[in-house]
């Protein structure tokens, strides 16, 4: 296997990403390549470190109200629902005024 | 949010907690908001770049898991269905943006007056430790605001949110193959973005090992010093990656952006 098409496999050779049909095959030619090739291994260290760089990227701190904006509008959305569903419920020949003024009240 | 709700875990199996859900149990999405509001919203944000985006797309997120949570297939898993939301929820958002606004994103824009650009989740670590932190976050997310999209969700899943290949399949709706070469794919973009900070830690060992030898004390510098600026200068186009300003000091072995579209 050459440099060029080892490369391509590097990506995804420190966790078994490799694709295609014959990958155990691939991974020991990989292997193979990398115990004579310097340049290769110095690719592949670079991968290592953009792994382990990607990995201790630390989470960020929603804002503090985030939550409680979430429950507030799951609320409203939930009594939206139960007037809309009760609305449905209302007789087929509701009067329009009536339909207004319950919509006044709610 | 009650605060009891945060401490409270879910005891029963996830089977019962999506029965509560789906019996509107107050309670139960209390937990779930509680317990997923948090990796919801690191996703959005990895996806958009955007805290104020990202909290919105968070909010509407949990409001269509709301209101769908009766079609929710038993023997899913939660997380996978809530980061399926919240992906479409941040591609929707995108192509919203890239119609209406056209807004330019730049990594190096200050923050609006009175909000953090980004808050580190980490408060034992020292300020040293913090600030080494908060720069690797924002090149890292600045690094991954340049690849596509389609890359870019796959290598978020998998590398920053630890998901399995199955799971990030799951949560992108494709096979597994595709899953592995899209983020082979993320990973060679972004390996190329931050050439510069991957070799930079030798540099910096060898550097502060001839330094302990003189008396000179010093300021303690930025970690990885001048690479965050150098990763920084890259940019990156449907033609691959090229350098702003050509002050690169290694030459890479590899065509840029070799096996990009």
């Amino acid at each position: 296997m050459k440099c060029n098409t080892v490369r391509t496999k590097l990506a995804g050779y420190l966790d078994d990403a490799i694709t295609g049909g014959a990958r155990v095959a691939e991974r020991v030619q990989v292997r193979q390549h990398l115990e004579g090739c310097n340049v290769c291994r110095e690719e592949l260290e670079r991968f290592r470190k953009l792994a382990v760089m990607l990995s201790r990227v630390p989470a960020n701190v929603p804002p503090a109200d985030l939550a409680i904006r979430i429950k507030v509008a799951a609320a409203q959305a939930q009594n939206s629902r139960d007037w809309a569903s009760s609305l449905s419920r209302l007789p087929a020949d509701s009067s329009p005024l009536f339909l207004f003024s319950c919509s006044c009240f709610r | 949010m009650s605060d009891w709700a945060s401490a409270l875990s879910w005891g029963r199996d996830e089977a019962d907690l999506v029965h509560e859900l789906q019996a509107g149990s107050e309670t139960a999405f209390d937990w779930l908001v509680t317990h997923y509001h948090g990796p919801v919203y690191n996703l959005i944000l990895g996806m958009l770049g955007d805290t104020s985006d990202a909290a919105d797309g968070t909010q509407e997120v949990f409001l269509k898991a709301f209101r769908g949570i009766r079609n929710f297939r038993q023997g899913s898993s939660l997380k996978t269905w809530l980061y399926r939301i919240a992906i479409r929820e941040a591609l929707n958002h995108k192509r919203w943006f890239k119609r209406h606004l056209q807004k330019n994103v730049s990594i190096d824009a200050e923050p609006e007056e009175g909000h953090a650009r980004i808050e580190i989740e980490d408060l034992c670590a020292t300020p040293f430790e913090q600030l080494a932190a908060q720069e690797i976050q924002t090149v890292v997310h600045g690094a991954l605001q340049q690849i596509p999209e389609i890359f870019r969700s796959a290598v978020i899943l998998r590398d920053l949110e630890g998901l399995s290949y199955e799971e990030v399949s799951e949560v992108l709706e494709c096979s597994v193959g595709t899953v592995k070469s899209r983020i082979l794919r993320g990973r060679r973009a972004l390996k190329e973005i931050l050439e510069p900070l991957l070799g930079v830690q030798q540099i910096h060992a060898s550097h502060a090992q001839t330094s302990s030898h003189g008396n000179v004390s010093e300021a303690r510098p930025s970690p990885f010093g001048d690479a965050f600026s150098a990763a920084r200068r890259f940019t990156f186009s449907s033609e691959g990656l090229t350098a702003s300003q050509s002050d690169m000091k290694s030459p890479r072995a590899s065509s840029p952006g070799e096996g990009l579209p």
